[in-house]
């Protein structure tokens, strides 16, 4: 399908359409012209929520006299179809005399990206069955390995540590394909951030071992309390304090913070790692990315972490900024609102 | 290993024969007695005849599921209080819930756990 062209007067009265707009909308431009847009249809934004006059694309840009793009669903004659929108102020002297609107029908897209998400989350778990077994018969060999050569107990430790890292990234695959998808529920329990945040440090000690990294914890009290969803914030730390453990030197310290501030909790990882180049600190939330010199340190990432970090964030309600120095380290600030966000019942749950 | 191991029997059922054996090798190497089902009927009738100490219960199996197994031994007289572990590669919240809803004692993810932790969390539930 080809886009769609509505123009408008200043007043939002239809001027003109195209052929593609009477398809879609099924209806003569006859019927069409001098008419208001709200008067033909209704729009909602791109969760689903229904948007008042001024905040439909349309309007705002007539308002604004700015150009406004994004996804939108536009709901007419009893259906509601998921459009990808550009609207465009039309500028005569500095003053605002008209709109266009430009609008594609993203129905196919949507479903594709449904279709390829959730073929992601169910060959997760048909693959987790086979490296299940190679798991666990490789366990049951290392277990009993006193005819093993020294070689061959350093061969079985490389298929182990290769078939956990797969185990891994099916995990974090899983997740990207449940975050993308929006089907996981958030919780909105109240829990105490201080012990979820010493659990996840028992967790990663075995990690932090390796390389005798020490983490310092900073609290502000023994209990700092928020409404939110315990799962959603271990994978959060988790993933922030094994990032910092892995990009850090033999050695390293590393700071975990957590204080409230008025309505907020932050949470500060603070290492004196190989940090993030400048060119590329724009790039390192974009799924698969991996900064030149952490793939250096670590050939084995997947490149997913931190956008999965980010997209938990934002589902909690809450921001995540960086400030880092390659070769001095980077320290991840996470701010999370105390009262959570709202709750979301729906089909997965992170694991 | 406590002597009162010894009489402790597992019930394992899983489709997955490669897994139910090599679990329950481990099982029996650390001297308890094993039955292994292949789905959930067969399961059922292990449980109702020997009565097991622990049941291995994964979730997706021909036949009769893990969770329509559940649910009939939790209407069991001797069922309803018997240890389950729940073990699966299946991580979908609802069928967890549902299955924590009918009652178990542990939800274990298969691919997440040595054999050694499986081991611990089993002799834990019976010694408690």
């Amino acid at each position: 399908m080809g886009e769609g062209v509505i123009v408008t007067d200043k007043n939002n009265n239809i001027i003109m359409i195209n052929k593609q707009t009477e398809i879609f909308l099924n209806k003569k431009s006859e019927e069409l012209l001098g008419k208001r847009t709200d008067e033909i249809y209704d729009v909602e934004d791109e969760f689903e929520k229904k948007l008042e006059n001024s905040e439909k694309p349309l309007q705002k840009t007539l308002l604004a006299g700015k150009k406004i793009s994004g996804k939108y669903y536009c709901l007419h004659n009893d259906r509601k179809i998921p459009v990808f929108v550009n609207a465009t102020p039309v500028i005569c002297e500095s003053e605002i005399i008209g709109a266009i609107l430009l609008f594609r029908d993203i129905s196919r897209e949507n479903e594709i990206d449904r279709a390829k998400t959730e073929f992601v989350s169910l060959a997760s778990h048909q693959l987790r069955t086979p490296l299940s077994i190679i798991n666990w018969y490789s366990e049951a060999l290392t277990q009993n390995q006193n005819n093993f050569s020294k070689e061959q107990k350093n061969y079985m430790k490389k298929i182990c540590n290769a078939n956990q890292r797969m185990i891994n990234l099916v995990k974090s695959l899983l997740n990207t394909s449940r975050l993308k998808m929006n089907t996981f529920s958030i919780k909105n329990k109240e829990i105490d951030l201080v012990k979820i945040a010493r659990n996840t440090l028992e967790e990663v000690a075995e990690l932090c071992s390796v390389q005798n990294i020490s983490i310092e914890e900073k609290f502000s009290s023994e209990t700092i309390r928020l409404k939110g969803d315990p799962q959603l914030l271990t994978i959060i730390l988790h993933n922030l304090l094994t990032n910092a453990i892995k990009y850090s030197k033999r050695d390293g310290k590393i700071i975990l913070e957590i204080f409230e501030q008025k309505t907020d909790i932050i949470i500060d990882v603070i290492d004196q790692g190989i940090g993030i180049p400048e060119k590329q600190k724009k790039e390192i939330f974009t799924r698969f990315f991996r900064a030149n010199n952490a793939k250096e340190k670590d050939a084995e990432g997947t490149g997913l972490g931190l956008y999965i970090i980010k997209t938990t964030v934002e589902k909690l309600g809450g921001k995540i900024t960086f400030d880092s120095k390659e070769k001095k380290g980077t320290t991840f600030s996470v701010i999370l609102p105390k009262n959570g966000t709202l709750e979301k019942e729906s089909a997965k749950k992170l694991i | 290993m406590s002597k009162n191991d010894n009489q402790r029997k597992i019930l394992i059922v899983d489709d997955e024969k490669d897994m139910r054996e090599i679990l329950g090798d481990r099982f029996s190497a650390e001297g308890f007695p094993v039955l292994l089902a292949g789905d959930g009927k067969e399961g059922l009738t292990l449980a109702f005849e020997n009565h097991p100490s622990a049941i291995l219960l994964d979730i997706a199996m021909p036949n009769m599921d893990g969770l329509q197994m559940l649910e009939k031994l939790r209407n069991d007289n001797w069922g309803k209080d018997a240890s389950v572990v729940l073990l699966t590669n299946i991580s979908d919240t609802n069928k967890i819930e549902e299955a924590r809803k009918i009652g178990i004692q542990a939800y274990m993810l298969k691919a997440e756990w040595k054999m050694e932790q499986i081991v611990d969390q089993v002799k834990k539930i019976i010694h408690n």
